[in-house]
């Protein structure tokens, strides 16, 4: 029982250099998305409380994608209302930017002949919109 | 991180009173778990009352609420003689094991602070909430009702995300690096709690010290970010103090375990499962005494505290909820050998400790019988409990059951470990002598 249960790979990190292990850990969440919490964090910074964000994400599958997109937005754009652009069932639900002050577009730029949102800020893979109504 | 040191020893004296009112002959290491143990559930019941009142968290506030509550604990705290292990000879060499548990519970707190918390469900869930109510300045219920948000759980208890932002007022900010150190300290409690009543139960503190080594893996094992290593940690201090209390009749000893058996309530909707468990199981072990079961009532008040708001907000829960109820339940029952085989693949994290338990329990079944009655059947339900889930779940077996399994059984590896070693070093023939 102690030979199995005992945590050797704890008993020895305190002596070992642990810097690379601190950025594998940090980048292990978004691996496919390395830039996104960095995109997240500069939207969070230029939107307001109570704002409403939209999310466009070059991932249209919720289970291969999307949801980790909406998540993590959600976690890092707390305070605003966060809004998915693909629902659980793949379906898009692109009517909901109609709600949305903010398009959050990151990986992918909204098509040109979209007009209801202009780029407000554009940095770490993605582009900011703003509502122009 | 010097604030959230500074911050968690704070929360470790808060819970001193606390633990000397509640269980006056804890001592040394078992005063250190109960007192880190309770000065959580302090903290968070003194935010979330805060935030029923409609006071806006501060940290002014908090300190008054909580040093209120330490003032009136502090009038019943009583220090008493406690029981003092013998095996003097032994202490150098249990004292060098006691280091290596300690190195490893320092690598641990090193790994869980070098980076920010990466699990899903940490910024999926228990630390979403925990950053949404400190930007709310307190519990927001409009984010646990909107239908937008089921996939955080709101269903869930809240005394995780409330010790997330008791440390988060603090600091004065959000930041998601030295919230780690949480679940080194939930795992330190763990060890201690298993060390010290090791020691007492077997008069050996090198078997004691080998034995806490020993679960260091299945302590650590619960990743750092979400809940299930604070619930290992409630539910082990709960099944240990409420197996002393039924066995040796000790009142103070069960009002303890039942503290701590709401305070799992309050922590994951196992533990609340775990609390209808313990309410069976001592219905079977007290037999004619089955009204002594209504000592268990602090379990249930403390779990109250949630359960009743969580029904006035009519917070969703995924496993009961749907139209389709009935259909999946019917549905995953025509194909019960899916979940056998759902099992066989995808076994505990730590089968070695798990291999041990169960043969231990094969090899010492009568004493296991006639000494472990309230706790193994506490456990056997709890396991139904957690089979029944799958049965009622929204997905098939083989997604449950791989993404939640090793983390379920996880819960009770600990007290049933304990079990196995005490029944190890156990003298039958004395221990037949002792119950007749």
């Amino acid at each position: 029982m102690v030979a199995g249960g005992t945590q050797f790979f704890f008993l020895t990190l305190p002596f070992r250099n642990t810097s690379g292990l601190a950025r594998h850990l940090q980048r292990l969440p978004d691996l496919d998305a390395a830039d996104y919490p960095a995109f997240l964090q500069e939207v969070r910074k230029r939107t307001q409380s109570g704002d409403s964000i939209a999310i466009f994400f070059p991932v249209r599958d919720w289970n291969e994608g999307y949801a980790y997109a909406y998540y993590r937005a959600s976690y890092f754009l707390t305070g605003r209302r966060v809004i998915p652009l693909v629902a659980p069932d793949n379906s898009l639900r692109l009517e909901s930017l109609r709600d949305a002050q903010y398009v959050a577009a990151w990986g992918k730029r909204l098509p040109d002949q979209y007009r209801a949102h202009a780029p407000s800020w554009e940095g770490s893979g993605g582009t900011l919109y703003r509502s122009v109504r | 991180m010097i604030v959230t040191v500074v911050a968690l020893l704070t929360l470790v004296a808060i819970g001193v009173p606390a633990a000397l009112a509640l269980d006056p002959k804890a001592r040394h290491r078992l005063l250190l778990a109960e007192a880190f143990l309770l000065g959580c559930g302090v903290i968070a019941l003194a935010l979330f009352f805060l935030s029923i009142v409609g006071v806006r968290w501060s940290l002014v506030a908090l300190a008054i609420a909580a040093l209120s509550v330490t003032a009136v604990l502090s009038r019943f705290a009583r220090f008493s003689s406690g029981q003092r292990a013998t095996g003097n000879g032994e202490r150098i060499a249990a004292w060098a094991i006691d280091l290596m548990t300690l190195l490893i519970a320092f690598g641990h707190a090193r790994f869980t602070t070098l980076a920010s918390l990466g699990e899903w469900d940490f910024w999926a869930i228990w630390g979403l909430k925990a950053r949404t109510f400190f930007e709310r300045g307190g519990i927001d219920w409009d984010f646990l009702e909107n239908p937008a948000n089921t996939f955080t759980h709101p269903d869930y208890p809240l005394l995780l995300p409330l010790v997330m932002d008791y440390l988060t007022l603090a600091r004065g900010a959000w930041e998601d690096q030295y919230l780690g150190l949480i679940f080194t300290l939930f795992g330190v409690s763990t060890l201690l709690i298993v060390r010290e009543l090791l020691e007492r139960e077997t008069q050996r503190p090198v078997i004691a010290a080998l034995g806490a080594l020993a679960l260091t893996s299945s302590v650590f094992a619960a990743r750092p970010g979400i809940a299930e290593g604070p619930l290992a940690a409630y539910i082990t201090a709960a099944l240990l103090l409420l197996r002393i209390g039924w066995r040796d009749g000790d009142d103070v000893r069960l009002r303890a375990g039942a503290v701590m058996l709401g305070l799992a309530a309050l922590t994951k909707n196992e533990g609340v499962a775990l609390l209808v468990a313990v309410v069976i199981a001592s219905v079977v072990f007290l037999r004619a005494r089955w009204r002594e079961v209504l000592k268990l009532w602090p379990a249930l008040a403390i779990a109250a505290t949630w359960l009743i708001p969580r029904a006035l907000h009519q917070l969703p829960t995924d496993l009961f909820s749907g139209p389709t109820l009935s259909e999946r339940v019917l549905s995953h029952l025509s194909t019960l050998p899916d979940l056998g085989i759902a099992l066989a693949k995808h076994p505990p994290a730590q089968p070695v400790i798990w291999l041990a338990i169960v043969a231990t329990l094969v090899w010492r079944a009568r004493l296991a019988a006639r000494r472990e009655l309230f706790i193994l059947t506490a456990a056997l339900i709890q396991l139904i409990f957690y089979l029944g889930s799958y049965i009622v779940g929204p997905h098939e077996f083989e997604w449950h059951v791989a993404t939640s399994w090793a983390r379920l059984v996880s819960q009770i590896e600990i007290p049933l470990a304990f079990v196995a070693m005490t029944l190890l070093f156990a003298d039958e023939e004395s221990d037949a002598r002792n119950i007749e």
